[in-house]
């Protein structure tokens, strides 16, 4: 028995559970038609249910017993003189409740710690001091203590402090949930940076600024909570690290990751600068500001994303504001949290703001000062690509025609391979530095906002210009161009720029074929992620027979050839026409395991499998390709996300949840980095998660990922392309199961009439999209309505997976019996 | 005596959390196990320790805990109705591998409740055992048994802390307990 299944044996034995006792043997032979294993796995599970008796009705530890006990004190437990409520959670150190007083009836959030005696560092020392802080600070940004003191509590002492309860929620939650635009949020920062002046002019640091201590009431004022690892005049430092990571000063982390108490340094305002700027970039993008440094340690990079690259939207002076307090030279970050505030506020009126503006170009000299190594390669990069793939594959074809001789031969080929891999290394690194520089780019000093295209096209020109000859090498760079467009997901204007590079290249010389070839396949492949697989295979069809006659080719490329290929005519006639073709490929890539172009073929060969059920089987193909390509290709390869996501979906088809989730998320994750929001493949990671959401009851979060997809593949393929009626058709599942089915059945129709537009009759989605709207049509009482669908389903069932298969059988008792609810119906009612 | 180490509870925390999750259940792991034996020893006097002064004792001893953070009291329960579970059964083995292995008189755990458990300690573990099994199978259904047998909450409570409807529950429950007793009465399965 495996989950799915288990699944399915739950369903019938609640349904047959809800069911009279006289009606269910019925109804199990109805539902387990011809599956025998399966009704008499629930029939002994309901014979065992009868038996039941009182197994397990009694809590192991006696009907008295319950955990909640332990946390929730309810009005057995006083605390000095408070009653115990309900427990909040935890602060940084010990428990915190609900607490009500005893004579005032003044509620309270009620911080309890242990007296510890014979240390000078105790939980009940730190609470006093905290008390003693709190005093001072009064401040409407921050929450007020209302007492503290020790009570005796079964011979041990505990300490209390009674603070403000804060009706409300965190700031990051509040953000989420109230959906808050920049300028609110931006206002809720600056008011919080106030208060934290506040501190500061008295000799006071908080040194734990997160989302975590930071609450907002429900009118959307801002409150600072937990002033546990405080410092000031009386309470001393104690040598703890400060702050939670993702809001520590780079300072601060370098001191927390040496892990030496002694020489940890005392915080200082600094620290709190670091970390407002870090809550306001967070609220803003959603990420840590040190995603970056944890995600990509080799980058050696103490600065955060630049907030423009993850939300465009916000270049210019908030950006500037921001990354002010973000710098890691402590000398030049933004001087205080006043300074902070201000240009926060300034940026609301719309105020020129003081802090300094990181130009482009100090930007992208930043990143070249940086990538010093890189920038230095970047020549012998492109002499490399101009050269062509010809003399990749030249290296690479007597490499194989080596492997194939005598040992020696064999040592001297992998260094020839090692060559080549380094040669690639250097290919991606172009596309690495244009990306950089793209996301460096900034507001230009006139004003003028570079799209993407004119920063891509511009570094062509002004590197191009700086090299000595024209033809081959514009040739080479159009197409480390195209790469980076395509790697952006701008799909049609990568093809544009590969097809100037055919055409550089031809201008200089008579074009050798296997370069040739290879630009071809390039620009098939922009097509087909483009949305035109007819168009990609039109390219690949005749390269596919020219290729495999001669077997002179580099294997590299007929890989290439091979796997677009097979990914294309998937994409157009399904997985069985594509699966001569991985027959084909798959021997071929089992020749070099950590080739990118063979895991980008064991890739599509998983896909296939997938789609034709085998699930199993692909999983035995995607598990070698992904170790190989963390062993192989840098952390966040493009290749490696593919890898991680589709065999998620693998894991997560064949119900071993957790190790599926972990794979989806990590590559989310890591598209959300490497790609951006709005990038395809990001689209596709998201439109992923929502399904594993959706599979885990989380509805609410499975809806806001597909909306945010729905609207990404309308803008970027449009708004019938297959894929995005995919997302539409998850989403109304969604609303469905919400029961909003007004907006369900509204999309539902909406993706049925785009496919019955777009794809020819009797297509597998048009089948999956009619039987979801017939099934809502029969949920909400309308029979007749669904009877032609689930005619149609049946009659297409049966020409795609047989009279046999069990969904086909299914909906033909299906159709039998809405066919009798509707005869019933149309009969009239007997008098 | 020796005891296997316990298990981080299947939470749906992504993988930031994990390590988290697994340092608080070892601390509440700890906890409960030091209260147990700690009455079983017999230190707190003559008095049979009663079933609601463990969780009492946990109250005091959590509030010592420094450092752990957890923003969610459900998860809590959750964390700590698994240790009650893994003590138990690994009290039951305790007390079976000594009766083999002779020696030591045994300290029957569950009879310290007074209040204790209407199932022998053998049965303890094989209900230890089909949980496991149940685990694979569904683990909502595995956490909701530890939630409801070893942790004593209500229906509407675990519905919180799983995130599912009363009616889910309810369904949950019924099959979990036919699929369990039938487990336990022919062993093994498939």
């Amino acid at each position: 028995m495996n989950p799915p299944a288990f699944q399915r044996v739950r369903e019938l034995f609640l349904e047959a559970l809800a069911a009279s006792p006289e009606t269910r043997p019925a109804l199990l032979q109805q539902r387990c038609r011809g599956d025998d294993h399966l009704l008499a796995e629930v029939q002994s599970l309901l014979a065992n249910h009868q038996d039941t008796g009182d197994f397990l009705a009694v809590p192991a530890l006696g009907s008295q017993f319950s955990v909640a006990d332990a946390f929730v004190a309810g009005e057995r437990r006083t605390l000095g003189p408070y009653r115990l409520q309900a427990l909040l959670g935890s602060g940084g150190h010990g428990l915190v409740y609900r607490a009500e007083h005893l004579e005032t009836g003044q509620v309270v959030a009620l911080k309890v710690q242990r007296h510890s005696s014979g240390t000078t560092d105790d939980g009940a020392r730190r609470l006093g001091h905290e008390a003693d802080l709190l005093r001072q600070l009064r401040h409407p940004a921050i929450a007020a203590c209302h007492g503290a003191g020790t009570a005796e509590q079964d011979g041990e002492t505990l300490a209390w402090l009674a603070m403000e309860l804060v009706p409300g929620q965190t700031i990051d939650r509040f953000v989420q949930q109230n959906d808050a635009g920049v300028r609110q949020v931006v206002a809720l920062v600056a008011e919080v940076a106030a208060a934290v002046q506040f501190a500061h002019d008295l000799g006071i640091t908080h040194n734990d600024l997160s989302p975590a201590n930071v609450l907002v009431t429900a009118d959307g004022r801002p409150k600072i909570v937990d002033f546990g690892l405080a410092t000031g005049p009386q309470a001393p430092f104690r040598g703890a690290a400060a702050g939670t990571p993702g809001f520590q000063a780079p300072e601060t982390r370098r001191a927390a990751i040496a892990g030496q108490p002694a020489a940890t340094p005392r915080p200082t305002t600094g620290q709190d600068v670091y970390a407002l700027g870090a809550l306001l970039y967070q609220l803003l993008s959603g990420r840590t500001v040190d995603e970056r440094a944890r995600l990509w340690p080799e980058e050696r990079d103490d600065e955060p994303w630049p907030l423009d690259a993850l939300r465009p939207e916000l270049r210019g002076d908030l950006c500037t504001v921001v990354h002010h307090a973000l710098v890691a030279d402590l000398q030049r970050r933004c001087a205080s949290a006043a300074q902070f505030a201000a240009d926060l506020r300034r940026w609301l009126r719309g105020e020129p703001v003081r802090a300094p503006r990181p130009t482009a170009w100090r930007r992208a000299l930043r990143f070249a000062g940086r990538h010093r190594a890189l920038v230095g390669a970047l020549l012998a990069t492109f002499v490399v690509l101009a050269a062509g793939v010809t003399s990749t594959s030249l290296a690479l074809r007597e490499a194989q025609c080596a492997r194939a001789d005598e040992q020696q031969q064999r040592l001297l080929a992998e260094a020839r391979l090692r060559e080549v891999d380094r040669a690639r290394g250097r290919a991606e690194a172009v596309g690495d530095y244009l990306t950089e520089l793209l996301r460096s780019a900034a507001e230009a000093p006139d004003g003028v906002r570079p799209s993407l295209e004119t920063v891509l096209v511009g570094a062509a020109e002004q590197l191009g210009a700086a090299l000595p000859d024209g033809g081959s090498l514009q040739s080479g760079m159009c197409q480390a161009l195209g790469l980076s467009l395509y790697a952006l997901g701008r799909f049609e204007l990568a093809e544009r720029q590969v097809q100037r590079a055919v055409e550089l290249a031809r201008k200089e010389a008579p074009l050798d074929e296997e370069r040739h070839l290879s630009l071809q396949i390039d620009i098939a492949m922009a097509r087909l992620h483009a949305g035109r697989p007819a168009d990609a295979l039109a390219l690949l069809q005749p390269m596919r027979d020219r290729l495999r006659t001669a077997d002179a080719f580099a294997i590299t490329l007929r890989l290439r050839c091979l796997h677009n290929h097979a990914l294309a005519t998937f994409e157009l006639a399904g997985a069985r026409a594509a699966r001569p073709l991985v027959d084909e490929m798959l021997p071929l890539a089992e020749a070099m395991p950590a080739d990118e172009n063979a895991l980008a073929a064991r890739t599509v060969a998983g896909r296939i499998w997938s789609a034709e059920g085998d699930h199993r089987g692909a999983i035995a193909i995607l598990e070698p390709a992904l170790r190989a390509a963390l062993a192989h290709l840098p952390a966040h390869h493009p290749q490696s996300l593919i890898l991680l996501n589709n065999l998620g979906l693998e894991y997560l088809k064949v119900g071993d949840r957790s190790r599926g989730e972990e794979l989806l998320e990590t590559a989310a994750a890591g598209r959300r980095l490497r790609f951006g929001e709005k990038h395809p493949e990001t689209l596709q990671s998201l439109h992923n998660l929502a399904s594993l959401r959706a599979d885990q009851g989380r509805h609410e979060e499975a809806i806001a990922l597909l909306q945010q997809v729905v609207d990404g593949r309308s803008r970027s393929i449009g708004p019938n392309h297959p894929k995005t009626l995919v997302s539409k058709n998850n989403l109304a599942r969604q609303f469905e199961s919400r029961g909003d089915l007004d907006a369900a059945e509204a999309l539902l129709r909406e993706v049925l009439a785009a496919a019955e537009a777009a794809l020819p009759s009797g297509r597998e989605p048009l089948l999956i999209y009619r039987y979801n709207l017939a099934r809502l049509l029969l949920a909400t009482h309308r029979p007749a309505d669904a009877l032609p669908l689930l005619q149609q389903c049946f009659v297409d069932a049966e020409a795609l997976r047989g009279a046999d298969h069990a969904v086909t059988r299914e909906l033909a008792t299906k159709l039998a019996q809405v066919r009798r609810d509707v005869e019933s119906r149309s009969r009239p009612l007997p008098r | 005596m020796t005891h296997s180490r316990p298990q981080p509870p299947p939470h749906g925390v992504g993988s930031a959390n994990a390590a988290a999750t697994s340092e608080l259940f070892a601390r509440v792991y700890e906890e409960l196990h030091a209260i147990a034996h700690r009455c079983m020893r017999g230190e707190r006097g003559a008095h049979t320790l009663q079933a609601t002064a463990v969780v009492h004792e946990v109250f005091l001893r959590l509030v010592r805990s420094e450092g752990t953070k957890w923003s969610d009291p459900d998860h809590l329960l959750a964390v700590a109705a698994r240790a009650v579970r893994r003590i138990l059964v690994n009290h039951a083995l305790a007390r079976r591998s000594q009766r083999r292995g002779g020696g030591r008189p045994h300290l029957p755990f569950d009879d310290t409740h007074g209040v204790a458990s209407d199932l022998p300690g053998y049965e303890l573990i094989a209900l230890g055992d089909a949980l496991e099994e149940l685990e694979r199978l569904d683990p909502r259904q595995a956490r909701l048994v530890e939630l409801r047998f070893f942790g004593g909450l209500g229906a509407a409570e675990i519905a919180r802390v799983l995130g599912v409807s009363l009616r889910t529950v309810e369904g949950d429950w019924s099959l979990a307990r036919a699929w369990l007793r039938r487990r336990m009465a022919k062993g093994h399965e498939e």
